[in-house]
């Protein structure tokens, strides 16, 4: 595997990992009002929005690399 | 006699040399942290104390409220910031690669230092949260968990410092390949970006392990 396939799964593990994080920071605020818990969804629910769409355009860019 | 495949790629495999060797080390490691993690799972499944702390010990901590786990005593925000620190190196290092593959070594030269400080933030970060640990007198043998805590995180720091051993040599010395043997300097590149990149998985699956759940 290159580089270039290792960091696309690197980044698709990321933003399952940034959701997975956001699921249970949400959980944690509804169920104990937990404010770390919100401030980390928040966090990681920017963040792997913002995985997705940096996956994206890395992915077209490093398909130009050949 | 010249060794066979150091730059170009060996037909079978498709892989030239040394990321054949790379894949083989990654493979070791996955086995390493493979069994740290799994006797974490077991120890945390078979023993109910294990993330239980004492009353006693909640409040010397001056930890608020009743119920109180091993895992409160660490900083989520700061690992949480470590977290966003390694996925950026991982995006600086693909970034430094790429640009070698450009022909563009000003680019390249600037995107490694970044990843380089990118590996020494997140040691000075490890380094805040562990003299904290240390100046609670929270050490590895105060609990089991606590004991997983340092060795998986110390462990995983030991590989941080190891790759920032190459990644500054080849961000330093290293790199006067790229005027003899370009191709073969872009492959080292690409070689570390891999170990990079394995040692930054392994922390996002430390993360929500040891920190939150």
């Amino acid at each position: 595997m290159s580089l270039k396939a290792f960091h696309i799964l690197f980044v698709a593990v990321c933003v399952v990992m940034c959701l997975a994080v956001g699921a249970w920071g949400t959980r944690e605020y509804l169920a104990a009002s937990n404010v770390t818990g919100l401030g980390l969804a928040v966090a990681c629910f920017v963040l792997g929005a913002g995985l997705i769409v940096y996956g994206f355009k890395v992915y077209k860019k490093l398909a130009e690399l050949g | 006699m010249q060794i066979p495949y150091t730059i170009e790629e060996r037909p079978d495999t498709g892989l030239y040399n040394a990321k054949l060797g790379i894949w083989l080390f990654l493979a070791s490691e996955v086995m390493l942290f493979g069994a740290l993690f799994s006797s974490y799972v077991l120890l945390r499944t078979g023993d109910p104390g294990f993330m239980t702390m004492s009353h006693d010990v909640a409040e010397a901590l001056h930890l608020e409220g009743h119920a109180h786990r091993w895992s409160d005593v660490l900083s989520v925000p700061l690992a949480f910031v470590n977290t966003l620190v390694l996925i950026f190196s991982s995006v600086t290092i693909v970034m430094s690669w790429a640009s070698l593959r450009l022909k563009d070594f000003g680019k390249f030269r600037l995107w490694m230092g970044l990843t380089i400080l990118c590996a020494l933030g997140f040691m000075g970060i490890k380094a805040i949260e562990y003299s904290s640990k240390f100046s609670h007198h929270l050490y590895p043998e105060t609990s089991n968990f606590l004991g997983v805590y340092f060795t998986l995180t110390g462990l995983h720091a030991l590989h941080v410092i190891g790759g920032l051993i190459v990644l500054a040599y080849l961000w330093g010395p290293g790199s006067k390949m790229w005027k003899s043997q370009p191709q073969r300097f872009v492959n080292r590149v690409e070689t570390v970006g891999l170990y990079w990149h394995f040692v930054d998985l392994v922390w996002i699956f430390l993360f929500p392990t040891l920190y939150l759940l």
